[in-house]
């Protein structure tokens, strides 16, 4: 089964996403901060990375960065959730996508299928 | 796929259909968002989300409404039906009706977001309604439970894009904080008993991420479903976007005259376009029959004119005018005049401005005669509001460019001071003309005086006349002198105003009014 990680410090938010990426198939793998999710990465290789931009601990763009640095994880597909739209410049990053919250819900599947062809 | 932009959008709205309510929440509720609406037993909760949920399905889109009630959703639907919003069409197409309930006691509250999530997706609804929430509440084990219930339900509520309302009793107001946190809008609907007569009022606590109508407004149900009245005051204190050209460029007013030939001069011409006159009289004094005048000489000259009175009716009115050979007929025929008469005993004020206001827009007229600010009064059950109610009504008339006449009743007949009815005192700072009519007793009989006690940006004589009601209606002397002679004692005997005639009045007899002057 392909598995997501979905990292989010908003119990409720993980929840939603865990019920309906569940409902699509996909193995939900939980963090709730960058660090954790790095400790994820270590353990489980994911087809896709969901996360928020702003957590403590370590925000999204500080995981994305460290990824990014390590050859094992820079290829993995890494999505980009906030709610403050101005935080962020689509121009200026490399995320596979940028998600503004709120989003909708059959978009986000979208693009998690788009991201993951060979579910 | 949504993506990030530097650009601020506002947020979406979502319209309730209730154009008061709308206008209180400037535009309706946000997208997304959870609203908390409260209310005694009785106050129309269910009424007011039902009709939230047929104008979204009749604007094409869906909706969902959850009951935790153990009363099953039928008994309601049958309640609903005989409201004009009610589309039977809509019934388990667009609009749904869940019964949460046996989930609930099931499964808890874990079953019940995981229904509402699930049900939501189904239907792609975009507006949902928990009708009981406070039966939710009962099943939560600890408080961290519904705590998590309700943050589960607000991000649902979000991420889906799906507006929720959520109904609950307000004498659960003191166990409800956490509703009331969470909630991004809090909306109260109230009842109070003023003597025998219930009122009912609306209040929005709390609208997150929009500017909104502050206070309580008054609401009523009838066939078509919620009708809420926002206070004009309220609608008032907005930044005006516009105003009429009369008010923002500095030309000076047109004078409107009231074909009195001898108060016209007295006016200098007549009143300004666009202001507001209060005409203060004890009973019979004439202020019905001024303003009339003021009406048919606007529509002589092809300005369309309304009488809007609380007390005399058009068919009574017009009688009036008749014996007077007023004969306003033909220019209601020709739609130079509308006459309108109001019940003065309407539960509300702002209702009350919305008739005329709406008869006005509709009807084109420039001139307007409310007659007797009395009806207002005992429109309001909050006679305190009326002071500022009338600052605004009168501004808002100003800002359609309506030049308008309001008589004021004063309750002392012989009064030599003038003092305006405590309730609307400072309504008098705010006009531009005060016309005075008053009685005065001499030597066992009655005179009429007439005096300009105020006129905005504009001269006028300040002498009092004297003026009596005849056979061609309202007539003025033409000099004080009569009047200084009623008010130093010295009247003249009948023999000796037929040597006055040159300066005073016209020799028409009385025919109206229960009060000849002539021994």
């Amino acid at each position: 089964m392909t598995t997501i990680l979905v990292v989010e410090d908003d119990i409720a938010i993980v929840d939603f996403l865990r019920t309906f990426l569940e409902e699509e198939g996909y193995k939900i793998m939980v963090a709730h901060n960058g660090e954790e999710g790095l400790a994820c990465l270590a353990s489980a290789r994911p087809a896709l990375v969901l996360s928020d931009l702003m957590m403590p601990v370590l925000n999204g763009q500080e995981l994305y960065k460290r990824m990014q640095a390590d050859p094992r994880y820079k290829s993995i597909p890494f999505v980009l959730m906030s709610a403050v739209r101005t935080a962020l410049n689509q121009k200026d990053s490399h995320y596979a996508a940028v998600v503004a919250k709120p989003f909708e819900l059959n978009d986000l599947i979208d693009t998690v299928e788009r991201l993951i062809p060979n579910k | 796929m949504s993506e990030l932009t530097n650009k601020f959008t506002p947020p979406e709205r979502v319209t309730s259909g209730i154009a008061g309510l709308d206008r209180i929440m400037q535009g309706g509720l946000l997208k997304g968002r959870t609203y908390l609406i409260m209310g005694i037993p009785g106050a129309g909760k269910t009424i007011l989300s039902n009709q939230i949920c047929f104008h979204h399905v009749a604007s094409g889109g869906q909706a969902l409404y959850f009951t935790l009630l153990a009363e099953t959703s039928s008994r309601m639907l049958a309640d609903i039906q005989t409201f004009d919003f009610f589309d039977p069409e809509a019934i388990n197409n667009t609009v749904s009706y869940v019964s949460a309930y046996p989930i609930l006691e099931k499964d808890g509250l874990e079953g019940l977001i995981n229904l509402i999530r699930s049900e939501i997706r189904r239907h792609r609804a975009q507006l949902i309604v928990i009708d009981g929430l406070v039966i939710a509440r009962q099943a939560a084990e600890k408080d961290v439970g519904w705590k998590k219930f309700l943050h589960a339900l607000q991000a649902s509520a979000e991420l889906l894009k799906c507006t929720t309302l959520l109904l609950t009793p307000t004498d659960n107001l003191h166990t409800s904080q956490d509703e009331q946190t969470m909630s991004e809008g809090i909306i109260e609907l109230t009842t109070r008993l003023v003597d025998m007569r219930s009122v009912h009022e609306i209040q929005i606590h709390k609208f997150r991420g929009s500017a909104f109508l502050e206070g309580k407004h008054h609401y009523s149900i009838n066939n078509t479903g919620f009708v809420i009245h926002p206070r004009l005051e309220a609608i008032q204190a907005l930044p005006t976007s516009e105003l009429p050209q009369d008010l923002t460029h500095p030309v000076q007013p047109a004078r409107l005259k009231l074909g009195i030939p001898q108060l016209d001069e007295m006016l200098h011409g007549g009143i300004t376009s666009g202001s507001t006159t209060l005409l203060l009289g004890a009973p019979g004094t004439g202020k019905t029959l001024l303003g009339s005048h003021f009406l048919l000489e606007g529509a002589a000259q092809d300005e369309k004119g309304l009488y809007y009175s609380f007390f005399e009716t058009p068919t009574q009115l017009v009688r009036k005018l008749d014996r007077l050979n007023m004969n306003p007929g033909n220019y209601i025929n020709d739609g130079k005049l509308e006459l309108f008469w109001q019940s003065p005993i309407q539960d509300s004020l702002d209702i009350l401005a919305e008739h005329l206001l709406e008869i006005i827009r509709r009807s084109g007229a420039k001139r307007v005669f409310i007659d007797g600010l009395a009806g207002f009064q005992r429109s309001t059950a909050s006679p305190e509001r009326l002071d500022l109610f009338m600052t605004a009504f009168i501004t808002t008339l100003r800002s359609f460019n309506i030049t308008t006449f309001l008589s004021v009743e004063l309750p002392d007949i012989f009064s030599p001071n003038v003092e305006l009815p405590a309730a609307i005192s400072g309504t008098g700072t705010h006009v531009e003309n005060v016309l005075l009519l008053r009685y005065v007793e001499l030597r066992s009989q009655l005179y009429r005086l007439i005096s300009i006690m105020k006129m905005r940006e504009s001269g006028y004589d300040p002498s009092i006349r004297e003026f009596r009601i005849s056979s061609n209606g309202v007539e003025v002397a033409s000099t004080f002198s009569s009047a200084e002679a009623i008010l130093t004692g010295i009247a003249r005997l009948r023999n000796e105003m037929q040597s006055m005639n040159d300066d005073t009045l016209s020799n028409n007899e009385t025919t109206s009014g229960p009060l000849k002057r002539h021994a």
